[in-house]
């Protein structure tokens, strides 16, 4: 360390042009490094914020999709619910006849088996 | 033969006291060439660039150095200023060179004041240019008339009030 402090207040008095200029060098040099770095760094930073941009728009569309989806959904019921309605009445009707074909068939069956139950005894 | 002889003595009496005499009594130290001299325009951005200098030295024995070598530029500067007839340049600029002197007996202190040695190199080579600048000043002292010579001749009177002053850091009175 005492030899370093030496040599760099030797150089400071004997060659003061000389330290100057290897200064004002070694400045430029750091300007340039250091601007290099910002513009690396500077586009690699623009890369990952258009990387979050996009991921964010993504996310975005996503929900547009189905905010979008639900709402053609309502538009779609909204425009069509005569159609709809008839649909799920012809639905019941048939739920109705089925459950009416399945009644008559139970009492049938019970008349059946009541006659039978009457002959035996 | 006699006349010849004696010719002979006048002419070597006559070498030793012109030519050898003075080399002897002079002081065998050089001062360092100051560069651009203060009527340059650049001289102030050289000056500013010493301050700064000054200013990042680390070492309190280097910054002795620096004050003597700043001293040494400075007067010789003043020499070469009286060379090129600017006389009240060279007034000022003497006045600024000793005034660096002025600055190396305050380091010299403040070194000795932390506890560290000056080098015995160092020591002699202050020493030295306090006689060289002396030297210097009387010689223009007598180069210049009127009031000029009288500005020179206090500037040597600070060199040996500071020079006095380092023999008294040297040798202090217990």
């Amino acid at each position: 360390m005492e030899f370093l402090i030496s040599f760099y207040d030797n150089a400071l008095i004997y060659y003061p042009n000389v330290f100057f200029a290897v200064l004002f060098f070694i400045s430029i040099l750091g300007i340039i490094l250091v601007s290099i770095g910002i513009i690396v760094f500077g586009k690699k930073i623009r890369r990952v914020i258009e990387e979050i941009k996009n991921d964010l728009k993504q996310i975005k569309i996503k929900e547009r999709k189905k905010i979008s989806f639900a709402h053609m959904v309502r538009v779609f019921l909204a425009r069509n619910r005569i159609f709809f309605l008839q649909v799920i009445i012809v639905i019941f009707i048939r739920i109705n006849t089925a459950l009416g074909h399945i009644e008559s068939r139970t009492e049938r069956i019970i008349k059946k088996i009541g006659k039978e139950i009457l002959i035996e005894e | 033969m006699k006349k010849v002889s004696l010719a002979y003595v006048i002419l070597a009496v006559c070498l030793i006291y012109f030519v050898f005499i003075p080399k002897a009594l002079a002081v065998d130290y050089s001062l360092a060439w100051p560069g651009i001299l203060p009527d340059n325009r650049l001289y102030k951005l050289k000056v500013l660039r010493n301050k700064i200098i000054y200013r990042m030295i680390i070492n309190p024995v280097k910054k002795v150095e620096f004050d003597l070598l700043m001293a040494d530029k400075t007067i010789y500067a003043t020499k070469l200023l009286t060379d090129k007839r600017e006389i009240a340049l060279a007034k000022d600029t003497a006045l600024k060179g000793e005034n660096y002197y002025s600055m190396l007996v305050q380091d010299y202190n403040k070194t000795l004041l932390s506890g560290k040695k000056i080098p015995q190199d160092l020591d002699r080579k202050i020493t030295l240019a306090a006689i060289k600048h002396q030297e210097i000043f009387t010689d223009l002292e007598g180069r210049v008339s009127g009031g000029d010579k009288e500005t020179f001749r206090i500037v040597n009177n600070f060199s040996k009030i500071n020079y006095d002053f380092i023999v008294g850091l040297r040798n202090p009175k217990k």
